[in-house]
């Protein structure tokens, strides 16, 4: 069994092998509960399920590695969910400049499978073109928000933004979203 | 007109994010213009479309073998041992601790090399004329020893010149430089006069006064110089 330092609120704690079986049975656990938001984030910034799997795997792979690093055990769902949003925008960025260069007159993406053009409707492509066209900053916040109908203090924990931060930003995503689909609406497709 | 002035709140108020008094008067307005109804209703519909569509993005879940994957992927890079300062404070000072007494001890050792023999050390004893111990324990030299007392800047020398000069001996342990082959002489004549078998004061009473006595040079006597006689090279010839 190898042993592990994890450090606690502050202080340094060294673990015996028997502990060190607590700690993998913690982060067990804290895998259960948190790979959802880790595939969640990266789904709302990717919009392809094989994408977010991976990116999932990554983030949860990550905090594995530096779970000793984390002193406040509380904050491990915000933690997990930035090292998402982070890799998650990485893997965004580096995919549609690859797009962009090999099917720049494409009129759908080419990461989405027959099938998923079959379910999604008009109205989702069109809304994650436009999510994707946000600043990220707005982007993050309005992920966050609705991932788990988190309210304005959860994203901003998740975040580390200050509520009023979060607030304006949030209310700043949702209308740009509103003016960039606004062309829907008058086309009564929303009626 | 009044239609162009609630053109803005009502993108907000569908939003949810108008104040509750341009609110009220907004809804005021809507209750008798049936255009800004319609579009304060498409408004609405489109925020919730968004709002829906924001959340269904995201709503997916996980496929089952995602946590079995992550679980194949942790084990093939376990975190290695750490030891228990790893991640604390100390984990960070340790190496800049071990470089500075790395530094420490080389400057101590390059000092060390430059700072002279102290007595009792064993380089001090190297360089100290040898000594003997008498049998009413006085030292004296011994005299079969000449003292390493190197001329400064001798090729011998020149590495430490100063170690002998920074020897410091005791008063109780003060040397005589004795002549070659005087030295039982000495030693006898020491012992009679700690034993006061001797008078010391006679004994240089003796030896008459200590005042300087002018030395008395009878003057050169140089024969006169023969030029007549053959030159100096013919001479040496023979």
């Amino acid at each position: 069994m190898q042993e592990l330092a994890i450090c606690c609120t502050g202080s340094v704690v060294k673990l015996d092998a028997e502990s060190t079986s607590d700690i993998d049975r913690e982060f067990e656990q804290r895998l259960a509960d948190c790979s959802t938001l880790a595939f969640r984030v990266a789904m709302g910034v990717l919009h392809n399920r094989e994408d977010a799997e991976d990116v999932a795997q990554e983030t949860l792979l990550r905090a594995y590695k530096n779970f000793y690093r984390l002193r406040e055990r509380e904050r491990f769902r915000a933690w997990l969910a930035r090292i998402a949003w982070r890799l998650a925008v990485d893997r965004w960025r580096a995919t549609a400049r690859r797009e962009r260069r090999e099917v720049a007159a494409a009129e759908t993406p080419p990461s989405l499978t027959v099938e998923e053009l079959a379910t999604r409707s008009e109205f989702q492509q069109h809304l994650e073109r436009a999510m994707d066209e946000l600043p990220e900053k707005l982007r993050l916040v309005l992920i966050l928000a609705a991932i788990e109908g988190h309210n304005l203090r959860e994203v901003a924990r998740l975040a580390g933004l200050p509520q009023g931060t979060v607030k304006s930003r949030l209310h700043l995503a949702r209308k740009q979203l509103a003016e960039k689909l606004k062309w829907l609406a008058r086309d009564t497709k929303l009626a | 007109m009044a239609c162009e002035r609630y053109k803005v709140s009502l993108a907000d108020a569908a939003l949810g994010e108008l104040e509750p008094a341009p609110e009220a008067e907004l809804r005021a307005h809507l209750e008798n213009c049936a255009a800004c109804r319609a579009a304060f209703d498409a408004e609405r519909r489109l925020v919730a479309a968004i709002d829906w569509g924001v959340a269904a993005s995201v709503a997916a879940e996980p496929s089952p073998e995602l946590a079995a994957r992550v679980r194949q992927r942790i084990e093939a890079v376990r975190v290695p041992a750490r030891p228990w300062f790893a991640g604390s404070w100390i984990g960070r000072w340790v190496p800049a601790a071990a470089g500075a007494l790395v530094v420490l001890a080389l400057v101590t050792m390059w000092l060390a090399r430059r700072e002279p023999a102290r007595p009792g050390t064993p380089e001090s004893a190297k360089n100290v004329p040898s000594q003997h111990h008498s049998q009413s324990g006085a030292r004296v030299p011994d005299e079969s020893v000449t003292p390493r007392v190197r001329p400064v800047g001798s090729a011998a020398g020149s590495r430490r010149p100063h170690i002998v000069r920074k020897v410091v001996l005791k008063a109780a342990e003060a040397e005589v430089l004795v002549p070659p082959g005087q030295r039982e002489a000495i030693l006898q004549l020491y012992e009679a006069v700690r034993s006061r078998r001797a008078d010391a004061a006679s004994l240089l009473a003796k030896r008459g006064s200590l005042e300087p006595v002018a030395l008395k040079i009878a003057p050169l006597e140089v024969a006169a110089l023969d030029l007549d006689s053959k030159p100096l090279e013919a001479a040496s010839d023979h």
